[in-house]
């Protein structure tokens, strides 16, 4: 696939924010990254946006509609619920009482984090001259 | 492009263009060993799509422990596939989990064959 790379352009504002101010470039340096979307990242996206809607939810309110398709239906046992809390009450700092609510909490928050970076790693990076192992600094 | 289809009758259209882009440039003789060890390894997506649909009703996670994600097979295995959400996910992108898969045999194998 020789498919023509462009510099995403993020890196031409980073230019002109250098010769606006070296100081200021510098301290942006760390936030600038490269990236290109695939369709195969939508998987990251999705764990990416279940970890901030956990994150930002409530875990000691009651009565919310319950997102758990078994006990919706009521198909019986479910070996997941509590997850939610569970992962809602890491992201709160209360480690006691994410495991209280579900033991794989702190394994599930690694364990979708892990695979996040593994998807977007092939795609994603921080080296301006370098891109998807290509090296971009030979070309204009 | 035409060879590599006969070689491998069963990858579908995205698989051979990745297949051709990294087979380019190789004899005839090296793209022969490369099929025949990649056929024996690549995973079939539509196995990928059985084993995300038996976790929808029986076991789940099977399908990640196939992909080589054994973290994300243990995850789906204690909590129900993230109480059938993750499954749900699974079984939308199934073409692209296997695709995953089959590009990193890909290049395990042209390691081999270099």
């Amino acid at each position: 696939m020789n498919k023509q790379i462009k510099p995403v352009s993020a890196f031409q504002l980073s230019d002109q924010l250098y010769t606006f101010s070296p100081y200021l470039y510098s301290l942006m340096k760390p936030l600038l990254f490269r990236y290109e979307f695939r369709r195969s990242h939508l998987e990251a996206f999705f764990w990416l946006a279940a970890l901030i809607a956990l994150g930002t939810f409530t875990p000691t309110e009651e009565g919310h509609s319950t997102l758990c398709l078994i006990r919706r239906f009521d198909l019986g046992f479910c070996p997941g619920c509590g997850l939610g809390h569970s992962i809602a009450w890491l992201f709160r700092g209360n480690i006691s009482e994410s495991f209280h609510a579900h033991p794989m909490g702190v394994p599930a928050v690694i364990i979708l984090i892990g695979r996040i970076i593994n998807i977007l790693k092939p795609n994603i990076s921080f080296n301006r001259n370098k891109y998807y192992g290509k090296d971009l600094s030979t070309d204009s | 492009m035409e060879k590599i289809y006969q070689l491998i009758p069963d990858a579908d259209i995205m698989e051979l263009q990745y297949l051709d882009s990294i087979l380019s440039g190789k004899s005839e003789e090296q793209i022969k060993q490369f099929a025949l060890v990649y056929r024996s390894r690549r995973r079939d997506p539509i196995i990928i799509l059985i084993t995300a649909l038996i976790g929808l009703f029986f076991v789940a996670g099977i399908h990640r422990f196939l992909l080589n994600q054994i973290g994300m097979g243990i995850l789906y295995l204690l909590t129900g596939g993230l109480c059938l959400i993750g499954t749900i996910v699974d079984l939308i992108n199934y073409k692209n989990l296997a695709f995953e898969y089959n590009q990193k045999v890909a290049q395990e194998i042209l390691m081999f064959t270099r």
